[in-house]
């Protein structure tokens, strides 16, 4: 009997647990990123969706009260039968625009019980006071924002009894 | 050491960067997610919210203003009346309303099966996902005046369409032909259908309508399509003449449409059909009810005794004095009938003929079945193995010989006999002609197989053996000197040579066989293998040389593939020899006679020379498989140079096969089956390129054509031919075709499940050419006439005119004996008849439900008294809602067989057909695109005012038939589904496109419903 199985024998053990520690890394790593990191960004987005969806259909109801004004209103909506209302349209404008008046943006996110910024614009141009407006929506344009997750979601509407689009962004 | 270690830690480097890649392409994978969107919920609910008088669009206003469209419907309510009304306006309108929606969703609106708005970037047939909102809409609508408007269409089928039959008897001859056609109105459709023995020319009321072929046989007819000839046709009584060589026509009917304002009423009247020539007329007498008078005219001209038989009872028996026109009245028929109620409600024979004319009635059939066995037949793959089993080649083979057997033995004085083949037609598989149907059936049932290859021309050649035992026969004379001889295969090595040479040892010509040097020539003649005692004779001279005169004697390996010395004689050192033994000596220079006699497989022969018994039992050459055959003759040399003469070589069976003894009034056929290609030769060379390929060496499809015509040109044999599971257009079944027709017979083309049918068919045939009711050749000179005006008129209680549409229907026997039919619901029949292609035999019996309608041997035994109908009628009252019928054909009552597949169930009933529409939005129309149940097809345009470009389908197509908004299409609709009587899909009367009528009326002031479901989807 020599000694050379032996030497060659530790040897082997010892590259072997290189081995194992390098693809036991790679496995605790798959997982870490794998399920954690997409479940996280997945929360996010379904949050924004939901949000999302909360709001749009809260702008294409009535409102609370459905004559709300910015003094008594508990719940913003846009419509009244059926079809955006005008008034509504330029009261929201008025509280919401974030550029003339921030602290009404932050009210209107209050008021529609969101946390995350949005802006709200049609596939027509917005007019208030018979002038389109210069923001082209309503809210805090994503434009120029540094965002970490946006979604958008258009619905149908009747606006000046024309079939357009409700385009809500919503971002944080 | 080291190196090892490393291999592990690149090992696990790879596998973590196998983990990372994929956690990288996963990652953006599981990110994706999709969100189901209500923006389809939203273009319902606005669609359904803005008024059209609302919409800020001048188009649409200045439609409100003209009145086109309600200021008050919402735009989803409009547009489902627009998309009844002006589709096209529903789309407009529709795309007026979304023009300023931007979604990038694919979006589609459909009201009911009308797609009326897309807006996508995928198309909607690609879409793996799809989400619908439903919204059925309906309501009331008004016209611009505010009034209630509607439609409501009604639907029938012309009253004034009618079909009719003129019905020919079951043997109307021999001449030239006539038969009344009568209808008042304008025809549109005429047809004939009949079984005609020779090809003819057809006058309408003394116009050329054309010249037709021949029908294929007496129980096949051929259907002739008159339409092109309507013209020649005018309302009330038309002449149709047949004229032609000897004609007669077994069965048939002409059949016309037309349409007419006179109510259906049955006829009254049977016209006798005229005949210049001889008169032999079988018909039937048809009463569809209570007969209660009777009244016959003849309009003759005869100086033989005619007689006019109604059932067994002659009621006209005299000759005429020239033309005459006789009437039979209702008194004397009375008195001779003795009452009318053995004829109501029935069909009863009768019968218009000479008297004391002879018949062919001393038939002598000879049928040799010549099958295919070849290993193919086994199919499905090992069938065989069960006998029982059917669809199976070979015992679908087996039992439509039996069939054959069966039908030709059932006439005295007829035989069969049996010629299977596969590599070459083995005696074991075949049978000399015999009346002993246990013999024949023996051999099918116990012989016959399915291996090897396929040899038609040696099925074919061995029936011929029947009748002429020669087999092979040279004598070289009449051939060119100097060229080679002609049919033989040779091999001329250097120094050698086989040549034509005038010194003959008979005739004028002999071969000559020449080695000069060290290589041997030779020629050989193969032919079809034979098994039975055969004798080869040639004549021979050794002229000069020391060499070796050999002479082989072959068969043909178990393969069909190589030939084996069999008996081998030599001459040489002034001895024949057996091989190399010893059997008699010869001198050169001088001529000998040699024959050989034996039969193959007993391994022994004998020798002749110069007529006189050499060598009595010679043993042969018996290795292996030889022996079993003779199949080729070999002359050739060897040892050393020889130059020796042969001439007449002669080979020929003791005798032949079938017939020994000569009987010149027997007909001989054979039906030649095959499922395949021939692929053996029998040594016919040369033969004519019949194929056409170019190929003229030992090909096997011209030595199989060539063997038929052979078989009809040199010994009268018509040669039937089969198809068997073959495809249309082969070069088997061209082979077939050419046998057939060179051979003077038929060809058929039989599926997997028809052999035994078509078999029945030929033999009926072969039968029925010299059964009863053809005249004998002694009669073909007579010259009598019975005219067309000849009549029979009855007098019956008609029937009530019934309330409906009266339509004719055709139902096909579904095999030789039996055909079925039914009736439907609130109908009414008013005849009924089925149609009997019996040839020239009689129809014997017809059973309807089991019961006898119809039975000849009610009249007497000897049949060529009695009549023959084609048409039976089939008694109202025995018809129930579904029905079968059976009907067989004899010559007598002891010889009993079936009928034609090509018989059929006739019927006429009344049925009301007619359908209203509720009131409904629009009254347009469509360009209807219908099927009927015989696979034809209709274009009708409904009514024939529609010019859109609507399109609707009977049967369905793609599930859609109809708008279910359009009064006309929903009443035809209606209508088409009541003629689909078996609620099979398809319309079951045949009708014209202006027999399609549909009418409408617009309503007011009667309001009316429209309904839809709309659906707006969104897919991706």
């Amino acid at each position: 009997m020599s000694m050379k199985p032996l030497k060659k024998a530790q040897a082997w053990g010892f590259d072997m647990m290189i081995a194992s520690i390098i693809f036991m890394s790679g496995i605790i790593i798959f997982y870490i990123y794998s399920l954690n990191y997409p479940k996280e960004s997945h929360e996010n987005l379904d949050k924004l969706f939901s949000e999302g969806d909360f709001l749009t259909e809260s702008l294409l109801s009535e409102g609370l009260p459905a004559d709300w004004n910015a003094n008594n209103v508990i719940r913003i909506g846009l419509i009244t039968e059926n079809k955006i209302n005008d008034t509504k349209l330029e009261r929201f404008y008025t509280l919401a625009n974030s550029q003339s008046n921030p602290a009404g943006y932050a009210k209107s996110k209050s008021l529609l019980n969101t946390r995350y910024n949005f802006f709200m614009n049609f596939s027509e141009e917005i007019i208030i006071n018979g002038t389109a407006i210069l923001e082209k929506g309503i809210g805090k344009s994503p434009q120029g924002e540094q965002t970490k997750n946006i979604i958008k979601i258009t619905r149908a509407a009747i606006y000046q009894n024309k079939i357009v689009s409700l385009n809500l962004y919503i971002w944080d | 050491m080291l190196k090892r270690g490393i291999f592990f830690s690149i090992d696990a480097l790879l596998a973590f960067t196998i983990i990372l890649v994929i956690v990288l392409i996963a990652f953006p994978l599981t990110k994706t997610n999709k969100y189901e969107t209500p923006i389809s919920r939203d273009i319902l609910l606005t669609l359904s919210s803005i008024k059209v008088g609302e919409i800020p669009d001048s188009f649409v206003q200045s439609l409100v203003a003209s009145g086109a469209l309600d200021a008050n419907k919402t735009a989803l309510e409009q547009i489902g009346i627009l998309s009844i009304t002006n589709e096209t306006l529903a789309k407009s309108l529709t795309g007026i309303l979304l023009q300023s929606i931007n979604i990038k969703e694919n979006i589609g609106i459909w009201y009911g099966n009308k797609l009326i708005y897309s807006s996508n970037q995928t198309a909607y047939e690609n879409a793996s996902d799809i989400y619908t909102e439903r919204y059925i809409v309906s309501g009331f609508v008004v016209n611009s005046t505010g009034a209630f408007s509607g439609y409501s269409a009604r639907g029938f089928l012309s009253s004034t369409f009618r079909t009719k039959y003129f019905y020919f008897g079951g043997y109307i001859g021999d001449g030239n032909l006539t038969s009344t056609v009568d209808y008042y109105g304008n025809i549109t459709s005429a047809e004939l259908e009949i079984a005609i023995n020779k090809n003819f020319t057809l006058y309408i009321n003394n116009l050329s309508a054309g010249n037709y072929q021949e029908s294929q046989s007496e129980f096949t007819p051929r259907k002739y399509d008159l339409t092109s000839h309507l013209s020649k046709f005018s309302s009330g009584s038309n002449i149709i003449d047949f004229k032609g060589d000897n004609l007669y026509i077994a069965g048939g009917y002409i059949k016309i449409t037309y349409d007419s304002n006179a109510s259906y009423q049955q006829t009254t009247k049977q016209y006798l059909p005229g005949v210049t020539g001889i008169i032999n007329i079988y018909d039937g007498l048809r009463v569809p009810s209570d007969l209660t008078g009777l009244n016959i005219t003849l309009d003759l001209d005869s100086d033989y005794i005619t007689f006019l038989n109604i059932g067994n009872i002659t009621v006209f028996n005299r000759t005429t004095n020239g033309r005459e026109v006789i009437n039979l009245n209702n008194t004397y028929l009375l008195s001779k009938l003795g009452n009318y109620n053995w004829l109501s409600n029935k069909t009863t024979p009768i019968r218009l003929g000479l008297e004391n004319l002879s018949f062919n009635i001393t038939t002598k059939v000879d049928v040799i079945s010549v099958a295919d066995l070849s290993g193919s037949m086994d199919y499905p793959l090992d069938c065989q193995l069960n006998p029982s089993t059917t669809p199976c080649k070979i015992n679908d083979a087996k039992n439509a010989t039996k069939i054959l057997i069966d039908t030709i033995l059932g006439v005295n004085n007829s035989r069969v006999g049996l010629a299977g083949f596969e590599r070459w037609a083995r005696k074991s598989d075949s049978h000399n002609l015999s009346n002993s149907s246990n013999s024949l059936k023996k051999i099918v049932n116990e012989t016959w197989d399915a291996d090897g290859m396929t040899c038609i021309c040696c099925g074919i050649i061995k029936a011929i053996r029947c009748f002429d035992n020669q087999t092979f026969f040279d004598n070289f004379n009449g051939q060119a000197a100097g060229s080679n001889p002609i049919g033989w295969v040779r091999s001329e090595p250097s120094g050698s040579s086989i040549n034509i040479v005038s010194q003959s040892l008979e005739g004028d010509r002999a071969v000559k066989i020449e080695r000069r040097s060290s290589n041997n020539p030779s020629m050989s003649h193969a032919f079809a293998p034979e098994e039975n005692n055969i004798s080869i004779d040639f004549m021979i001279n050794h002229s000069t040389g020391n060499g070796r005169a050999r002479i082989e004697i072959e068969s043909i390996n178990q393969y069909g593939t190589s030939y084996n010395d069999y008996i081998v004689l030599k001459m040489y050192s002034g001895q024949i020899r057996n091989l190399d033994t010893s059997v008699t000596p010869y001198s050169l220079n001088s001529v000998y006679n040699i024959s050989v006699q034996t039969v193959p497989s007993t391994a022994r022969f004998n020798l002749f020379v110069n007529g006189a018994l050499v060598g009595n039992n010679l043993l042969t050459l018996t290795n292996g498989t030889n022996g079993t055959n003779v199949a080729r003759i070999r002359f050739l040399t060897e040892s050393s140079s020889i130059n020796y003469t042969i001439d007449k070589v002669n080979i020929y069976l003791h005798q032949k096969l079938c017939d020994r003894t000569e009987e010149p009034n027997r007909t001989r056929t054979m039906i030649v089956m095959s499922d395949g290609s021939a692929n053996m030769v029998c040594g016919m060379d040369p033969v004519q390129d019949w194929d056409g390929d170019s190929d003229t060496s030992d090909d096997p499809h011209d030595h199989a054509i060539q063997a038929a015509c052979n078989a009809k040109n040199n010994y009268n044999i018509t040669v039937h031919a089969v198809g068997f599971d073959i495809s249309q257009g082969s070069i088997a079944e061209t082979t077939l075709q050419q046998i057939a027709s060179c051979g003077g017979g038929n060809y058929y083309l039989s599926n997997l499940t028809q052999l035994v049918q078509i078999y029945q068919e030929i033999a009926n045939l072969i039968l029925a050419k010299y059964s009863e009711q053809t005249l004998n050749s002694i009669a073909s000179n007579l010259d009598t006439k019975i005219y067309p005006n000849s009549v029979i008129e009855l007098t019956y209680a008609p029937i009530q005119n019934p309330f409906g549409l009266i339509i004719s229907l055709e139902e096909p026997f579904l095999n030789t004996t039996y055909g079925s039919f039914q009736t439907y619901s609130n109908s009414t029949i008013l005849d009924a008849q089925v149609t009997s292609y019996s040839g020239a035999r009689w129809t014997e019996k017809v059973k309807l439900n089991g019961n006898n309608i119809y039975n000849i041997n009610n009249y007497g035994s000897s049949y060529t008294k009695l009549g023959d109908p084609y048409s039976v009628t089939l008694p109202k009252a025995s018809i129930l809602t579904q029905n079968n019928v059976v009907l067989t054909t004899g010559i007598s009552a002891s010889n009993v067989t079936v009928g034609s597949a090509s018989n059929k169930i006739i019927y006429t009933l009344s049925k009301n057909f007619s359908s209203f529409s509720p009131i409904l939005a629009v009254a347009q129309g469509c360009q209807w695109n219908l099927q009927f149940d015989d696979g034809s097809n209709l274009t009708a345009i409904i009514p024939p005012t529609y010019s859109g470009s609507s399109q609707c389908y009977f049967p369905p197509n793609g599930g859609f038939t109809h708008d279910p908004n359009d009064a006309f299409q929903v009443a035809a609709y209606s209508l088409l589904q009541q003629l689909d009587l078996d609620a099979d899909g398809k319309i079951n009367p045949k009708f014209t496109e202006q027999a399609l009528q549909i009418d409408t009326s617009q309503i007011s002031g009667i309001p009316f419903t429209w309904y839809s479901e709309v659906q707006i989807r969104t897919w991706s």
